[in-house]
């Protein structure tokens, strides 16, 4: 009978322990992706900004190339 | 009784005259009453009509500035879709990551870092087009400065003032000025896009 009572309790516990584990893997999954979300959308806002940039510096040229077709 | 007879007859006549008077009387009452009827009912109905118009009216007016209302309601809606994202063309809303499969830990993040790549690539494409944009630029404005050279040297009628000489060299120098911007833009892109990529990498 004793043993039995320790055997419940020894797989209680491991249990609590597995609980445990796995929330901690979880939060540290949701803490990289909540990084990596940061980083991505910096990253594509960047690149937007480039994008950004090179479509009005296109524009600027193409009408002062378009003035170059009288001479 | 002959005398009383001759009283009774006399008695009769009155009575027949005056009743006959009487009921004149009662005619004229119900003429007059029915004339005056018929005026109330007149009088009513113009009065209902303008009653109705008058409520028509007012209907128009509420209904006319109800509209006003959301005539101002959907310009004001325009005028702030305008100023947010909402109204940036689908192109740089496509930029948005939008999470449809519920992903979550690191599922979402490899999701989101492939998106982001997808973009990257994307970007890549773009300055390498930008880049042909450039070379073709230039081959443009090379032809230009050629078309100048000879133009210089056309005598007689055709020649060129000094004057026109400096407008098109202006513009041929505004058109090189703008090519060198936009070739320095496109350079720094390509330092920027690398070190996005980097910045990619690390996550993986």
């Amino acid at each position: 009978m004793k043993m039995l009572n320790n055997l419940i309790i020894a797989s209680s516990l491991l249990a609590i322990v597995a609980c445990k584990d796995t929330e901690k893997i979880e939060a540290a999954e949701a803490e990289v992706a909540a990084a990596t979300i940061e980083k991505a959308e910096a990253v594509e806002a960047e690149l937007e900004s480039v994008t950004k940039e090179l479509e009005k510096k296109a524009e600027e040229l193409d009408s002062s190339l378009d003035a170059l077709d009288d001479i | 009784m002959n005398y009383l007879k001759i009283l009774a007859v006399l008695a009769m006549v009155t009575l027949s005259g005056q009743m006959a008077q009487g009921q004149n009387f009662a005619n004229q009452a119900k003429k007059i009453g029915k004339d005056q009827a018929q005026e109330m009912k007149a009088k009513v109905e113009k009065h209902a009509d303008g009653m109705k118009e008058k409520g028509q009216q007012k209907v128009d007016e509420v209904m006319k500035k109800g509209q006003e209302g959301i005539n101002e309601a959907k310009a004001k809606g325009q005028e702030k879709m305008a100023s947010s994202n909402m109204a940036k063309p689908a192109q740089e809303k496509d930029m948005k990551f939008e999470n449809k499969e519920g992903l979550t830990g690191a599922a979402l993040g490899q999701a989101r870092t492939k998106y982001a790549e997808n973009k990257v690539a994307e970007s890549s494409n773009k300055l390498s087009a930008m880049n042909s944009k450039a070379a073709i630029g230039q081959a443009k404005i090379n032809a230009a400065k050629q078309r100048l050279e000879n133009a210089k040297s056309l005598k007689g009628a055709n020649a060129l003032s000094t004057e026109d000489i400096a407008i098109k060299q202006a513009k041929i120098d505004e058109a090189q000025t703008k090519l060198n911007s936009f070739k320095g833009s496109i350079s720094s892109g390509k330092t920027k896009l690398n070190a996005a990529k980097e910045k990619l990498n690390k996550f993986n």
